[in-house]
C-alpha cells in the first residue's frame, strides 16, 4: 500500500512531493472513498438493470425477429395452431400459421394513449384551476383527497367498471350518437378517403411551416390563425372518418381510451394541483392588483407558470397510459387480426396482446419470443416518446420560448 | 401416434373435400366475392354430409377393453392437488372439491380457471399436478413431453349462444337452428347478417331481424376453441383448410370481439347485440340468465339438437368405440339421430411420474373417487354443470393410464 | 400640512381634500387577521398629487395599510377590515364597489418585480385590453408610450415579443411600473419598490416617482428613511399598528412632534 503510494508520488512531475499531509488535510478521506464506491454501485443499479432487461428481451426476441423480419409491421397476429404441422422459416420453427404483425397493436397503443392524454390534460388543468380559484379552501382538501384516492384505484377496478358498466353505456348511448353526429355532417370532410386526408395533412403541415417562416410583422398573427385553421381542417379530415360507421361492441378502442383518460386524470390533476399551489402569490397579485379577474389571472399568470410542469406530468401520464395493461385487456376487445375499421371497434394494444396471449403460448418458444418482441416494441415506443416529450419540455422551458403566452 | 395425427389431418381434409360440395362453395370463390352475391352458393345443405368425424378415425393402439381398477391408498401426509386450466371443467371441479375430503381427508383439491392452454402448459411445467383441458393433447405435445397423459373424467358439451334482439321463433322451437357450416361461414365473414337466407332456410317460420352478426372468439388458448373449431372443420371445408382446429387458431378478421374465459364470453355476448358465441355447457345457467339464446345445432342426421344428457350420450356411444390407448379422441359431429355435435371428454393432463409417492397416490385416489358414481361423478354433480359420466367403455383405458402413475 | 396624533384627525376639515380625484382618506381603519389586530384604528388623509411615505419599523403595519387601499386583503382568507377608506371621495369598501374598477384607478407596485410570464409588450397591454381602455389598434402606441415613460423603450424595443425574465431586476421593476401606468391610475401604491434594486435604478425610479406625483397621488411604503427624505412630501410614521405622527416631510425629519418619531429619525429605534 505504502509502496504504491510512493510510486505514484514519485511519478508526479513538478516540485518535490510535500511531506505527507495529515489525514484531515487530504482531499479524499477513506470515508469519502467508501461513500463514493457505495453510491457508484447503487447509482449504476438502475442502468445495469435496464441494460440487463433490454439484453434479455433482445436475446429472447431473436428467433421471432429471424422468423418474421419486417413482418412485425404487418397487420395480422396469430400465435398459430399447435395441432397442425409447424411452419419453418429462416431456420426457425413456429406453430402452424404463426404470423407476428404488430402494427395494429402499436397503433392501438399510441392512439389510446393519445386520446386519453388529449382529454385528460385539459380536463385536469381546467378542473384544477376551477378548484383552486373558485372552490372554498375547506372543500379543496376534500376534493384533493378524492383525487389522490382515485389515483390509487387499481386499474383492474377501472377495467371491470369499463367492461360491466361504462362499455354497455357507450354502446347504447355515446358511440351511436357520436357516429351519427360526425357521420351526419358530410361537409365536414368525412367523404375523403383516409389516405387522401393524410396527404392533405402533410400539405397543410408544409403550408404551416412555410407561412411561419416567410411572414413577419403585422401579418404574422393572421397567418398563424390561418395556418391553425388549415391544420385543424386537415386533421379533422384525417381523424373524422375513424369516428364514423358501425358501432358493434361495448368495448373497443374509444371506450378503452376514455377509461384510460379517466385513469390518467388523477395522476395529472394531483400534480397540477401542486403546481398551481406553488405559483408565487406575488405573481398572481401583480395581475389582481391591475384589476384583472381570477379568470384572467389564471390564463395570464398561472397557466404559463405551470405549463412546463404540466407537460412533464403529461409525460408521466403518457408513460402510464402506454404501459397500462389489465384495464386495456379487459376493455379493448383484443382483436389481433387487423387495424380496426373505426374507433368504436375492438382493437388491441401491445400490452393487451401480451397479457391476452402469453398464458396460452408458453409451450411454443417462437410465440413467446414474438411476445418478447412485442414487449421490445413497447419499450422502444415508451423510450422514444419519453425522449420526444423531454425535447418538447426543453423547448418550452428553454431560452427561446420560456413561459411566453400568446397574449390576448 | 406420430403417424396417427397426420392421418387425422388428412382425414379432415378429405372430409372437407366432401363437405365442400355440401357447402356448395370453394375456398377460391370465397376469397374475393362479396357475401351478398355469393349467398346462394354459401347455402349449407343438410343432405350429403360425409362423415367427417374427421378426428376420430380409429388408428394407433386401441385402449384396453379391460383393466384392473385403480389402486387406491391413503397418502401418508396431507396433499393438495392443484389444478388449473379449462374454464369449462372449472365449475365441475369446484363442485367436487368440497366433497373430496369426506372420502380422502388428507387430499385437498384446489382448482383454478386459466383456460385449457394454461392448464396444459402448467401441467407440463409441473406448476400444477393436474391441468384441466377440453382438448386432448396434440401429437407434438405428446412427443415432446414423454410421460404426459390426458385422462378424461367426464363428458362435456358446448353450446352455441346468441344475442339477437328482435328474433321471433315459431312456436315450439326453443332456439335458433344453426349448422356448423353456417357457423363457419359466419366466423369467416361470409355470412354477416342475421337475416341471411341461409340462416332463414334452417329456420322456416322464424322472423329474423336485419342485424349484423358479431361473432365472438376466445382470446386465450382454449379447449372450447378446440372443440368448436373441430366442429367447424368437420362441417366446412374452407374452415378445415383455413383456420382448422386448435386451442389457438388463426382467426379470420370477421370475428371482431374476443373474450377471456367462458364467463367473459357470456358477458361479452350479453353486452353486444347481434353476438354469437361458443360457450361450454357448464356455464349455460349464466348464459340463459344473461338472456342469451341457445342454438339447436344440426347433427349428421340433419336433426337440430340441444346438448341434453341423452343427446350427449348418443354422441359418446357413437364415438367411444374407437378410443385409443392415449385416450385422445374426438367426439365431435358423431353419427346418430340424436347425437349433439359438439361433445368432448373433459381431460386432466397429468404427468406419469410424480415428484413424490404421496402425490402419485393422491392423484390415483382422486381419479378413483372422481370417476365413481358414488364418489364425485354423482348425477347431482354432473347435472349442475350439464356433464354426463364417462361411458363404461372408456373406463378400462382410463384405469390403465391412472394406474401407470408413479411417485 | 397635517400634524396629528393617533386617531385625532378632524373629519370635517379633511373632506375637501379627500374628495378630489386621487385623494385618499383612511378613517378608523382596523385590520384583523383572525384574532390579531394588525391596525388599531388608523386615520389619515393623503394629499392628492403628492408623495406620501409610510415609514415605521418592521411589522408596524405599513404594507397592511397600503393593501387596504386597493382591497388586496380580499383574497386572503381570515383578513377582516373595518372602518372606511375613500379614494376620490368614494368609499372603497362601500356597497356596490367594483373591485376591478377600483384597482384600475389605484395601481400597485410590489417589493419585488413580478412581470407576467408573457411577452414584454403583452405585459404592458394585457391589463388595458382586459379593461377595455385601449383598442387593439392602439396597443403598440400604448406599449411604446409607457415603456418610454419609464425609460425602458430603448432597452427592449427589439425584443418586445420576448420574455421579460431575461431583463435585469431593475428593468423588470420598471416594466411593472409601465404596466401599472398603462391603466392611467389616479393613485399609485408602492410597496418598498426599490428594496431589491441597485442604487442607479433606485435613483431612476425615485426620479420617476417625483415626476409622476404631478398627476398621481403616490403612497410609498419604505424602510429607507433617506429615500423618504428624498422623495416624500408627507411622512406617515406607524408603530405597532397605530399612527404616531403624520407630518410634512421637512417637519418630520427636522422637527418631529413626537418623541418616538425623533427616536426613529435619529436611528435609535426601527
Amino acid at each position: 500500500m505504502i509502496l504504491l503510494r510512493r510510486r505514484a508520488e514519485g511519478r508526479t512531475p513538478g516540485p518535490a512531493p510535500a511531506p505527507r499531509a495529515a489525514r484531515h488535510e487530504r482531499d479524499t478521506t477513506i470515508g469519502e472513498a467508501v461513500t463514493r464506491a457505495v453510491t457508484a454501485v447503487f447509482g449504476s443499479v438502475p442502468t445495469a438493470l435496464l441494460i440487463f432487461i433490454l439484453a434479455v428481451m433482445v436475446v429472447t426476441a431473436v428467433p421471432a425477429i429471424l422468423f418474421t423480419g419486417t413482418g412485425f409491421f404487418g397487420t395480422y397476429f396469430s400465435p398459430g395452431n399447435y395441432y397442425l404441422a409447424p411452419t419453418v422459416h429462416n431456420g426457425i420453427s413456429a406453430s402452424h400459421g404463426a404470423v407476428f404483425g404488430f402494427l395494429p397493436e402499436m397503433l392501438g397503443t399510441l392512439v389510446t394513449s393519445a386520446i386519453a392524454l388529449g382529454l385528460a390534460v385539459p380536463i385536469s388543468v381546467g378542473g384544477v384551476l376551477t378548484l383552486t380559484e373558485w372552490v372554498p379552501r375547506w372543500a379543496q382538501g376534500g376534493v384533493g383527497l378524492l383525487l389522490e384516492l382515485l389515483a390509487g384505484v387499481p386499474s383492474v377496478v377501472f377495467g371491470l367498471w369499463g367492461v360491466l358498466t361504462f362499455g354497455p353505456f357507450m354502446l347504447r348511448t355515446v358511440s351511436p350518437a357520436l357516429t351519427g353526429i360526425i357521420g351526419g355532417f358530410p361537409w365536414l370532410f368525412p367523404w375523403l378517403p383516409q389516405g387522401a386526408a393524410w396527404v392533405l395533412l402533410g400539405a397543410a403541415l408544409i403550408a404551416f411551416i412555410g407561412i411561419r417562416a416567410s411572414v413577419h410583422g403585422r401579418l404574422r398573427r393572421r397567418a398563424r390563425w390561418l395556418s391553425v385553421i388549415v391544420l385543424f381542417i386537415t386533421l379533422w379530415g384525417a381523424v373524422a372518418p375513424w369516428f364514423t360507421g358501425e358501432v358493434n361492441t361495448a368495448g373497443g378502442v374509444l371506450t378503452a381510451s376514455l377509461v384510460l383518460a379517466l385513469m390518467v386524470v388523477p395522476i395529472i390533476a394531483a400534480t397540477t394541483r401542486e403546481l398551481v399551489r406553488h405559483v408565487p402569490v406575488l405573481a398572481k397579485e401583480g395581475s389582481l392588483a391591475l384589476g384583472m379577474t381570477k379568470h384572467e389571472t389564471a390564463r395570464v399568470v398561472t397557466l404559463p407558470y405551470i405549463s412546463t410542469g404540466v407537460l412533464a406530468t403529461a409525460l408521466l401520464g403518457w408513460g402510464r397510459a402506454i404501459g397500462e395493461t389489465i384495464a386495456m385487456f379487459f376493455i379493448i376487445g383484443n382483436i389481433f387480426t387487423g387495424i380496426p375499421v373505426n374507433i368504436y371497434h375492438s382493437g388491441a394494444t401491445l400490452s393487451s396482446l401480451i397479457a391476452g396471449t402469453l398464458d396460452g403460448v408458453l409451450q411454443a418458444k417462437t410465440d413467446v419470443s414474438a411476445l418478447f418482441a412485442a414487449g421490445l416494441f413497447l419499450l422502444v415506443i415508451s423510450l422514444l416518446s419519453n425522449l420526444g416529450g423531454r425535447l418538447i419540455i426543453r423547448r418550452v422551458a428553454g431560452d427561446r420560448a420560456l413561459p411566453v403566452g400568446r397574449g390576448v | 401416434m406420430t403417424i396417427r395425427r397426420p392421418t387425422i389431418l388428412a382425414a379432415a381434409l378429405l372430409a372437407g373435400g366432401v363437405a365442400l360440395a355440401a357447402c356448395g362453395s370453394t375456398p377460391a370463390s370465397h376469397s374475393g366475392g362479396h357475401a351478398k352475391t355469393t349467398t346462394a352458393t354459401l347455402t349449407c345443405k343438410t343432405s350429403a354430409v360425409a362423415n367427417s368425424g374427421a378426428a376420430n378415425a380409429p388408428s394407433g393402439t386401441p385402449a384396453p377393453t379391460s383393466a384392473p381398477p385403480i389402486q387406491t391408498a391413503s397418502p401418508t401426509s396431507s396433499v393438495t392437488l392443484h389444478e388449473d386450466g379449462s374454464s369449462l371443467i372449472y365449475p365441475y371441479l369446484l363442485a367436487l372439491a368440497p366433497e373430496l375430503p369426506s372420502a380422502y381427508p388428507k387430499i385437498t383439491l384446489s382448482p383454478a380457471s386459466g383456460g385449457s392452454g394454461k392448464g396444459q402448459t402448467d401441467a407440463i411445467a409441473g406448476n400444477v399436478q393436474m391441468g384441466g383441458s377440453d382438448a386432448f393433447l396434440s401429437s407434438s405435445q405428446f412427443s415432446s413431453n414423454p410421460g404426459l397423459m390426458n385422462i378424461p373424467i367426464a363428458v362435456s358439451a358446448q353450446a352455441v349462444n346468441y344475442n339477437v334482439p328482435g328474433l321471433v321463433l315459431p312456436s315450439g322451437q326453443t332456439g335458433l337452428h344453426l349448422s356448423g357450416c353456417i357457423l363457419a361461414n359466419i366466423y369467416m365473414g361470409k355470412i354477416t347478417n342475421w337475416d341471411d337466407p341461409s340462416i332463414a332456410a334452417l329456420n322456416p317460420g322464424a322472423k329474423l331481424p336485419s342485424l349484423p352478426i358479431v361473432p365472438i372468439h376466445r382470446v386465450d388458448a382454449s379447449g372450447d376453441t378446440f372443440i368448436f373449431t373441430s366442429f367447424l372443420s368437420d362441417t366446412n371445408s374452407a374452415w378445415a383448410s383455413g383456420p382448422s382446429f386448435g386451442t389457438l387458431v388463426s382467426w379470420p378478421t370477421a370475428s371482431q370481439i374476443s373474450a377471456n374465459g367462458n364467463p367473459a364470453m357470456v358477458q361479452a355476448c350479453g353486452a353486444n347485440p347481434g353476438c354469437v358465441a361458443y360457450i361450454g355447457v357448464s356455464v349455460e345457467a349464466q348464459a340463459s340468465s344473461a338472456g342469451l339464446g341457445e342454438a339447436l345445432l344440426q347433427n349428421q342426421s340433419g336433426n337440430f339438437v340441444l346438448p341434453t344428457g341423452t343427446n350427449m350420450a348418443s354422441s359418446v356411444s357413437a364415438g367411444a368405440g374407437k378410443i385409443p390407448a392415449d385416450l385422445a379422441v374426438s367426439l365431435i359431429y358423431q353419427k346418430g339421430a340424436d347425437s349433439y355435435p359438439i361433445v368432448n371428454f373433459e381431460y386432466l393432463v397429468v404427468k406419469k411420474t410424480q415428484p413424490s409417492a404421496d402425490t402419485a397416490t393422491a392423484i390415483k385416489d382422486f381419479f378413483s373417487w372422481a370417476l365413481s358414481p358414488t364418489g364425485g361423478a354423482t348425477p347431482a354433480n354432473l347435472g349442475t354443470v350439464g356433464f354426463i359420466a364417462l361411458p363404461s367403455s372408456a373406463l378400462p383405458g382410463v384405469d390403465a393410464e391412472v394406474n401407470s402413475i408413479t411417485g | 400640512m397635517l400634524t396629528r396624533a393617533v386617531g385625532s384627525i378632524g373629519v370635517g376639515s379633511q373632506v375637501g381634500a379627500a374628495s378630489v380625484p386621487g385623494g385618499v382618506a383612511v378613517r378608523d381603519l382596523h385590520v384583523l387577521y383572525r384574532a390579531n389586530e394588525l391596525l388599531h384604528g388608523v386615520s389619515s388623509t393623503f394629499r392628492p398629487n403628492a408623495v406620501s411615505a409610510i415609514v415605521g419599523p418592521t411589522g408596524c403595519g405599513k404594507t397592511t395599510l397600503l393593501r387596504s387601499i386597493n382591497r388586496m386583503h380580499d383574497s386572503t382568507p381570515g383578513m377582516r377590515v373595518t372602518g372606511s377608506v375613500t379614494v376620490g371621495g368614494e368609499d372603497v369598501y362601500g356597497r356596490g364597489v367594483v373591485v376591478r374598477g377600483l384597482r384600475r384607478k389605484v395601481g400597485m407596485l410590489f417589493q419585488r418585480a413580478n412581470p407576467f410570464p408573457q411577452s414584454i409588450a403583452d405585459n404592458v397591454s394585457l391589463a388595458p385590453l382586459a379593461h377595455g381602455t385601449v383598442s387593439r389598434h392602439g396597443v403598440s402606441a400604448l406599449v411604446e408610450e409607457h415603456l418610454r415613460l419609464v425609460g425602458l423603450w430603448d432597452a427592449v424595443k427589439d425584443r418586445l415579443d420576448r420574455s421579460p425574465f431575461h431583463l435585469s431586476g431593475g428593468q423588470q421593476q420598471l416594466l411593472c411600473l409601465a404596466r401599472t401606468l398603462a391603466l392611467s391610475p389616479e393613485v399609485l401604491l408602492l410597496d418598498e419598490p426599490t428594496s431589491a434594486l441597485d442604487p442607479d435604478t433606485t435613483e431612476h425610479i425615485e426620479g420617476l416617482i417625483k415626476q409622476l406625483s404631478a398627476r398621481v397621488t403616490v403612497l410609498v411604503v419604505t424602510h429607507n428613511l433617506a429615500q423618504a427624505n428624498r422623495i416624500a412630501d408627507d411622512v406617515l410614521f406607524l408603530m405597532a399598528g397605530s399612527v404616531v405622527e403624520f407630518a410634512p416631510a421637512q417637519t418630520f425629519f427636522q422637527n418631529p412632534a413626537d418623541e418616538r418619531s425623533r427616536a426613529y429619525v435619529s436611528g435609535r429605534i426601527g
